[in-house]
């Protein structure tokens, strides 16, 4: 019956205004942050290498094309780099010299089968718990770092087949055999994905299980080393960046770009998010100038009822019911609507090589709670001042 | 339950000779007693009532409700006092238009003991207006309303009704039949009775008369 006597002369345009208001402010507050944070989460727990540390090769000239100049690290320059000052330490990459085919044998994707070529590093360049790297003859597992560049071909391969795009927490899961060695010497080898990589185009492997392959299954004598893993002293990667271009030796600037584009895209959304919060705090303000209108309205109603016997705090629940409800249904929806957002934009950034972890952001619920609670304080402190300041008129 | 009044004057009044028994003066009202305050227009009236009620302070000197000045109140516990303490039959009636007169007795906060929406049904059955039930009071003639507003008042529990104005558009036969009605609540609740108008008789028995 209140409900009835102090929402009789509604003006509904202003409220759904105010509700489509709230409701878009939250819904893009919701979505900005949950990317927000996710983008600048990015790569922080499945990037295998370890901070400071680049992958380096020789610049390719013409010279090397017609054998004038090698593309491949002697010990001597190897040795050079060790020994200067911001260098904590560097060391080959090796390669297999024997060949390697590799097959996702999973029920999630169609046969999928490639000629590969696998490297090593040597673990302390690499973020990966121990016991997960570890390989010997007798290990049943074969762990692989998988480079990002081969997630998204493969992405690719899936998108044009009509199948659904594979994210990392879905890879790390999946079944793949590495065939080794020739027609006639060939073993199968089980491997899972344990992390991933921008710096390197090829997978990783355990330096163990490379020396031992090598030594089986290998089809040269010698090994090539075209790509040394360098490690610089905290605060000195722009010394060692410096170097590299001294002499003529260059690394895979993917890191650089991914830095800068998240860069780029947490200021986008940091300005999106700034932006929908003002929209839902103008819209809380609109909604509280609502209030205030019925309030007056109601001036004659309140205060018939307080000389009547009833409570301030009984009146103020009644408008604290309403307003709260039509704050809980907007919020709903605008979580609701985030859902499938979320889910839409999770695949547009899978698509571009880029898998977003698919937990929902506690930024989200951090914003909800902030955003809820302000609404609430502001909605019972606006109607308490009205209500006291009728009782006494 | 007892009103004192100690010295009691509205500022309005702070510098006019006035010839009154309440405006300053001692006078204390206690709970088995009934007065009739007379009042003629511009002495005050509804300035005492909201006094009484606690809605306006623009006076000097003091009220007490049971030795308590009403100034030193809280909310919560005036909100109490209007719950079961006082009940009152406002000159403007306080009605509201947009409800039936059912519901404008349904939104008393409590009932008296003993009393129910049936009971209420059956008062305005002996004020002849039973078929007004489940209209909308902005339906009803002023008449017709006073006798709603007397009905919800009598309907809540108080140790203190009071009346402004109360029989002011009625006839002297509805004006009895109030008047028994009145009588009979005010046994029930043992409660006493201050009774504002512009007469200075009225058809209550035992009522001792003020001037304002």
């Amino acid at each position: 019956m209140m409900k009835q006597l102090f929402f009789k002369f509604q003006n509904k345009k202003q409220l759904v205004l105010a509700s489509l208001g709230t409701f878009l402010g939250l819904f893009f507050l919701f979505t900005s942050l949950h990317f927000l944070h996710k983008i600048y989460n990015y790569g922080e727990n499945t990037e295998m290498l370890s901070k400071n540390t680049i992958v380096v090769q020789k610049k390719v000239k013409s010279g090397s094309l017609l054998g004038l100049s090698s593309s491949e690290f002697s010990n001597e320059e190897i040795e050079e780099i060790r020994s200067k000052p911001f260098v904590e330490n560097c060391d080959p990459i090796r390669s297999n010299t024997f060949k390697v085919v590799l097959q996702i044998d999973d029920p999630l994707i169609p046969a999928f089968n490639s000629d590969i070529y696998v490297q090593s590093v040597k673990k302390g360049y690499l973020d990966v718990k121990t016991d997960r790297w570890d390989w010997d003859e007798n290990s049943d597992i074969l762990p692989i770092i998988m480079p990002r560049d081969f997630l998204m071909m493969m992405n690719n391969f899936l998108s044009a087949s009509s199948i659904p795009q594979l994210s990392d927490n879905l890879v790390l899961d999946l079944k793949i055999n590495l065939k080794i060695g020739t027609r006639n010497n060939r073993e199968t080898i089980h491997a899972r994905i344990v992390g991933f990589t921008n710096e390197l185009s090829s997978i990783l492997v355990p330096e163990e299980f490379l020396l031992w392959a090598n030594q089986k299954y290998g089809e040269k004598d010698k090994e090539e080393i075209s790509q040394l893993v360098v490690k610089s002293k905290d605060g000195q990667f722009g010394l060692l960046e410096k170097h590299l271009d001294e002499k003529e030796l260059e690394s895979k600037k993917s890191q650089l770009i991914i830095a800068k584009l998240k860069s780029a895209l947490s200021v986008l959304l940091s300005i999106i998010s700034i932006v929908s919060l003002l929209t839902v705090f103008l819209s809380i303000l609109v909604l509280i100038q609502y209030l205030q209108l019925i309030l007056t309205k109601n001036d004659y109603e309140i205060r018939t009822l307080l000389r009547l016997g009833h409570s301030a705090k009984m009146l103020i629940k009644v408008f604290m019911k309403y307003f709260v409800l039509l704050f809980s249904i907007v919020t709903l929806s605008a979580l609701l609507a985030f859902l499938p957002a979320k889910y839409y934009l999770q695949e547009v950034f899978i698509s571009n090589g880029i898998s977003l972890e698919d937990s929902i952001s506690y930024y989200l619920y951090a914003a909800l709670f902030f955003v809820s609670t302000v609404f609430v304080f502001s909605i019972f402190m606006s109607t308490k001042r009205r209500i006291l300041k009728t009782v006494n008129t | 339950m007892h009103f004192k009044f100690e010295q009691l004057c509205p500022h309005v009044f702070q510098n006019v000779v006035l010839n009154s028994s309440i405006w300053n003066k001692d006078v204390v009202i206690s709970k088995d007693e009934r007065i009739l305050i007379h009042a003629i227009s511009g002495s005050g009236k509804t300035s005492f009532i909201h006094y009484l009620l606690g809605l306006r302070n623009d006076y000097s000197g003091s009220i007490l409700i049971d030795g308590k000045n009403i100034n030193s109140i809280d909310v919560e516990a005036f909100t109490e006092i209007r719950r079961k303490g006082i009940s009152t039959v406002f000159q403007d009636l306080q009605l509201f238009d947009d409800l039936t007169v059912k519901e404008n007795i349904a939104i008393l906060p409590e009932f008296a003991f003993g009393y129910d929406l049936e009971n209420a049904h059956k008062m305005l059955e002996d004020l002849d207006i039973i078929e007004k039930w489940e209209q909308k009071v902005s339906k009803l003639s002023f008449g017709q309303k006073q006798r709603v507003a007397i009905i919800r008042a009598l309907m809540k529990p108080f140790d203190f009704l009071i009346c402004d104005e109360p029989f002011s558009h009625l006839d002297k036969l509805n004006t009895m039949k109030c008047t028994v009605l009145i009588e009979k609540r005010l046994k029930e609740e043992q409660a006493g009775l201050i009774l504002l108008g512009l007469e200075e008789e009225c058809s209550f028995t035992d009522i001792k008369t003020l001037q304002l």
